[in-house]
């Protein structure tokens, strides 16, 4: 069969090769081409790339975020190829254990969040103290022993938290508030704001059925003082260093939209002002820039501080009051 | 100051015999008598000179080769000695010598070719690289030319990428790495004038056309004290300067690429000389219906064209046999441009979306040398060159517009820029050379100017959602002033012995602030038995300008900027020992090991873009970093023969280390490749057949690979909530990427074997020259660059998968080449 091809096609190019009288036909010249440009046009330079997945197996990410306001809550979930399609899939069966100031504290049970134990967390009873510094240790018969380590931050010395101006609707309901905290000058200290607003209004089910319900709403806070290594938690909350304020009382204004009350039965103002440590705060710096990036920029590598593991495992202290607008 | 207190910490390490080579002026007293200089001329049958012509000395494997004039100088020492005198197409001639004194000598070879129907002889010679065994390699176009060609291209560049240490980037990149360093390490000099980006498009040939150039030398062993500026090696590019006796040129037609040469004299005194060669390149006419073809089957409308052009000229003046003027000129400009549009639409909707780019980008290279050869001791030399490097995009756009079916409603978006990068470089520098019998002393100056502009332009972005934008991008222009001054000594004691030391000074002023390096230099070479060399350097260098570079492979996206305040100047040590045989038979071996440091070199942050598109450059960049390369490596070669052929492996390790980057961990270079191997042979087959073959392996690079994902607090925290609220069809939330470590992945390994065939002929005072080459005939193919896409699985979901593109498959290509004089 071989020997038919090469005899069809030195017919069909009269391509002959003799070495004692080397290269004479020009038909070789036409094999050369035609070789040449089939080549070109026939051979596609793009081909699935294939990762050995193994080199870099599942490990179990922890993710919990604590405050002095409510108790322990870790959730621990695996990690998955990204060749794989992105479900949480929670770890139910591992050990989880807190320890404050490196000694055993508990051993959190899994609180399933729904009847059907479809997702939940390991929670404590108690809720956690500034100024401590606390360990999850979390054992799974899979993928071994994840460890993390952050503290409780002091909560903020806040003297003045008020609000300055609340706009009317022709002025969009901005609102010009004021906050005025100590900075301890020891530390590189980072802070955190998260504003939302609550309230009740009716809501009109029917023309004859209407009820009255709460709601609430993140806002995005602008600063109008000068802060410095300014990020922000998914677009929204910001976080901020001390460089420029460092050991000093600091005045922090804050403007942004609050409710119109005019459609509102109660409004209220929750400015969240947290102390926040600089785990808690490198977490989002590198997930903001994780964000941002583009697939041809250079990767980002998203801070963790799990062993063995990943996700965030970081303290906040919280100063919060209701204020009353309506 | 730390610097200084360095310089002493090594001046006290050296040894005592090495200090007295830095007292450059006071050495020439101690000159031994038994070193003598062998000076002459070597000329064709005809009387023409020849230029590049191999002086051989037999005994102690060492050798030169003549200048454009057909003139060398040779060490040799007293008493008798078989010097070897070749060229292409001519009989090798021997001569024995007794040497007792300087002595001046002309030798005319005999053409071996034949009259009437000539054909080349059986005695024809091949001749490798001339490495030498202070660590310098030597190329000639014989070199080039003995390599397959690839798409129809004899690459000097190629060529060097064959020697041990020295490698290519992989598939598409541009430049040459030398043992774990950057390609902005390298310093190539076009007489005397720097080039900046020395490769077309996607590196796959390089700008300096093998027609043009005379000689190559490599420095990557040894840094004499008269280079610096940069951290890892030398190229020293010699163009060629014209023959004196007539007028030869050549003409070749390839298959993408075309190339005209003409050199000879330019007056009936024969007294100026001259040199021309221009290159073009015409791959558009293939790229665009191809590239037409392969998005019409993606269902895309889309094009890519790609031109080049680059020329050479030189003009020598010899007002006498010890006087010359030269002018030397060298340009070349790329075109690319790149369109993609497409229309799909759905129930839901309907998209229209295009693509625009257009890039540009140019080398321009002039230098004017004065030459004056005092007397047979003084030599001095003037020399003043420029060297401008510019990249601009030029209309780049992106276009995108949704309209739903639903409603009509529209959204667009839209998205143009427009920039410029430039490097503009004014030099001059000045050398004296004072020669003894055993000794050569040389000391010089330069000053260099230089502008830098990085990615000035503008951009403009409209759509539906944030109306219309225009933004302004201005880098400051940052202008530099770098000063050096150098003296160097080489120094021939004994046959035994050659020591070269002395020192290399830079002042740095850039923003105001100065920055002063003071950079030893010692190598020596040891010659303990005949034709065996023990050889050893410690150079101390520095450089005053970075490349940006993105770790994404993509077509042209470095900048060159300079050491500023906050990106300082680089600097490091190079350390390197080794040994070399010369064996009977024209065979030789090599072993080098080497260890290098390089400080503060600068990265891309973690998630910074290119510097032309949004911030200014100094805002995306990581600065302080660390970086070292250290390796083995080993060379097989017969030189010289109608077989010839050789093979460099090179064992080695790269990494970088940033305080704020990789948790402060060293993380290997995006350029550490651990194994690297260059195979070439070339046969000689008959009378009018060469063949030759050349295999390439090294590692893969290394490339940031995110292979893990994992939930962010706020994706778990808001499914537990949703779970709580008992909403049903939860989504996943967000998933971060996650890699173990920059650079943590290897590619698969790069390689190709080419083959060529290469038949030549005279006729009628024509050299027919047909070139025939197939490269990567196994059709590799080797990773250009790998992404991350999503397939649509059966059950309608999407899950990643990683392409990879290449470039190069199975290539094959022809040249004709016709020589007349």
């Amino acid at each position: 069969m071989k020997k038919q091809v090469i005899n069809y096609m030195v017919r069909k190019i009269g391509f002959e090769f003799n070495p004692k009288s080397e290269i004479r036909n020009p038909k070789f010249f036409r094999l050369i081409t035609f070789i040449l440009f089939a080549s070109i046009f026939f051979v596609s330079c793009e081909k699935d790339f294939v990762v050995k997945e193994q080199e870099q197996a599942a490990r179990m990410t922890i993710n919990c975020e604590f405050d002095n306001y409510s108790v322990f809550s870790v959730y621990v979930t695996q990690s998955s190829s990204l060749s794989g399609l992105a479900t949480i899939i929670p770890i139910t069966n591992a050990r989880v254990e807190l320890y404050e100031n490196d000694s055993v504290l508990f051993v959190l049970p899994w609180v399933p969040t729904d009847s059907a134990n479809t997702f939940g967390s390991y929670q404590s009873t108690f809720i956690p103290v500034s100024g401590r510094s606390y360990t999850v240790k979390v054992t799974h018969s899979v993928y071994g022993v994840a460890t993390a380590k952050d503290f409780l931050p002091s909560t903020p010395e806040v003297s003045t938290y008020l609000i300055d101006h609340y706009g009317n609707s022709q002025e969009h309901n901005k609102v010009f508030f004021r906050l005025q905290f100590h900075d301890n000058p020891s530390t590189v200290d980072y802070y955190r704001v998260n504003v939302y607003t609550v309230g009740t209004h009716w809501v009109y089910n029917s023309p004859t059925d209407s009820t009255i319900e709460d709601f609430g709403t993140w806002v995005r806070p602008e600063f109008i003082s000068e802060v410095t290594d300014t990020i922000r938690d998914n677009g929204f909350f910001p976080l901020f260093s001390d460089k420029s304020f460092n050991g000093t009382d600091k005045e922090l204004k804050i403007l942004f939209a609050g409710l119109d009350t005019s459609k509102t039965l109660t409004a209220k103002v929750v400015v969240r002002f947290e102390h926040v440590t600089p785990a808690h705060y490198l977490y989002y710096q590198t997930l903001e820039r994780y964000h941002q990036s583009g697939q041809n920029d250079e990767p980002v590598h998203v801070f963790g501080n799990i062993d063995n593991g990943y996700g965030i495992f970081s303290g906040a202290a919280i100063y919060s009051q209701f204020l009353d607008v309506k | 100051m730390k610097r200084a207190i360095g310089a002493i910490r090594f001046i006290r390490l050296v040894p005592a015999r090495f200090l007295f080579l830095l007292l450059l002026f006071s050495a020439n007293s101690l000159s031994s008598q038994q070193t003598f200089k062998v000076s002459g001329k070597i000329i064709a049958d005809d009387l023409s000179s020849l230029s590049n012509a191999s002086v051989y000395l037999s005994q102690f494997s060492t050798g030169t080769f003549t200048d454009s004039t057909g003139k060398f100088d040779l060490k040799v020492k007293e008493g008798w000695n078989e010097i070897s005198f070749s060229y292409i197409g001519f009989n090798t001639q021997k001569i024995n010598l007794f040497i007792t004194r300087d002595t001046s000598i002309q030798i005319k070879l005999l053409t071996n070719l034949q009259l009437g129907e000539v054909t080349i002889v059986d005695q024809k010679q091949l001749l490798q690289a001339l490495h030498d065994a202070n660590g310098t390699i030597g190329l000639t176009r014989e070199n080039f030319n003995s390599l397959p060609a690839f798409l129809g291209e004899n690459d000097p560049i190629r060529a060097v990428q064959m020697q041990p240490g020295v490698q290519s980037g992989g598939e598409g990149s541009r430049g040459i790495f030398v043992r774990g360093g950057s390609p902005d390490q390298n310093l190539m000099l076009v007489d005397g004038a720097p080039v900046y980006n020395p490769s077309h498009v996607y590196g796959f040939i390089s700008v300096f056309n093998g027609d043009a150039i005379e000689r190559l030398d490599v420095y990557k062993d040894r840094y004499p004290a008269r280079f610096g500026g940069r951290l890892c090696s030398v190229m020293d590019i010699k163009m060629e300067e014209g023959n004196r006796e007539k007028v030869r040129g050549s003409f070749s037609l390839g298959l993408v690429t075309s190339r005209f040469h003409l050199d000879g004299p330019l007056t009936k005194k024969k007294n100026t000389t001259f040199s021309v060669s221009l290159r073009g390149c015409y791959v558009g006419l293939y790229s665009s219906p191809i590239s037409k073809r392969q998005y019409a089957k993606s269902g895309y409308n889309g094009n890519i064209y790609y031109y080049f052009g680059d020329a050479n000229a030189k003009l020598v003046h010899h007002f006498s046999d010890k006087i010359q003027l030269q002018f030397n000129f060298f340009t070349n400009n790329d075109f690319y441009s790149f369109t993609r549009n497409n229309k799909s639409s759905t129930v839901r909707y309907s998209e229209e979306q295009s693509l625009k780019q257009n890039v540009s980008w140019a080398n321009y290279v002039g230098s004017a040398a004065l030459l004056v050869e005092i007397n047979d001791q003084w030599k001095m030399s003037q020399r003043f060159s420029f060297s401008r490097y510019s990249i601009s995009n030029v209309n780049n756009s992106s276009y995108q517009q949704i309209v739903y079916s639903n409603n009509n409603s529209e959204y667009h978006s839209f998205f143009e820029s427009n920039n410029l990068s430039y490097i503009n470089d004014i030099s001059w520098r000045g050398d004296v050379e004072y020669n003894t019998n055993n000794q050569t002393l040389m000391t010089g100056a330069g000053l260099t100017g230089v502008y830098f502009e990085t990615g000035k332009g503008k951009s403009k972005s409209d759509n539906s959602l944030g109306g219309n934008a225009e933004r302004e991008l201005k880098n400051p222009l940052v202008k530099s002033l770098d000063a050096f001054l150098y003296s160097e000594d080489e120094y021939h004691p004994n046959e035994r012995w050659l020591l070269n030391g002395g020192f290399h000074a830079r002042v740095y002023t850039v923003q105001g602030k100065t920055f002063v390096s003071f950079l030893p230099r010692v190598n020596f070479t040891y010659n303990p038995v005949a034709k065996f060399f023990l050889r050893a350097s410690a150079s101390g260098l520095s450089q005053n300008l970075h490349l940006l570079a993105t770790a994404s492979s993509n077509i042209l996206n470095d900048y060159w900027v300079p050491a500023t305040k906050k990106a300082r100047p680089e600097n490091g040590w190079n350390f390197s020992g080794g040994m070399m045989h010369k064996l009977p038979l024209n065979f030789e071996w090599s072993i080098d090991g080497f260890y290098r440091i390089m400080n503060n070199v600068i990265e891309y942050k973690s998630g910074s873009q290119q510097a032309s598109v949004n911030s200014p450059w100094e805002d995306q960049i990581i600065t302080g970093g660390k970086g070292r390369s250290y390796g083995v490596e080993f060379y097989v070669a017969r030189t010289k023969g109608r077989v010839t052929g050789s093979v460099a492996y090179t064992l080695a390790w790269s990494d970088r280390q940033f305080a704020s980057l990789n948790d402060g961990k060293h993380y290997p270079y995006k350029y550490d490749r651990r194994h690297n191997l260059a195979v070439q042979l070339v046969v000689y087959v008959g009378k009018h057949i060469e063949l030759g073959t050349s295999w390439v392996y090294g590692s893969g690079n290394r490339f940031t690979l995110m292979l893990q994902g994992y939930q962010s607090y706020n994706s778990v925290s808001y499914h537990d909530y949703e779970v709580s609220q008992g909403y049903t069809n939860l989504g996943a939330g967000e998933r971060i990427s996650v890699f173990d470590g920059r650079n943590n992945y290897r590619l698969p390994a790069y390689h190709h074997l080419d083959i060529s065939f290469t038949y030549r002929k005279r006729k009628k005072n024509l050299d027919h020259v047909f070139n025939m080459s197939i490269y990567n005939v196994y059709n590799r193919f080797n990773q250009f660059s790998v992404y991350s896409d999503y397939r649509t699985n059966s059950d309608g979901s999407r899950s990643m998968v990683f392409k990879q593109l290449s470039l190069f498959p199975v290539l094959p290509s022809f040249s004709y080449t016709i020589k007349f004089s």
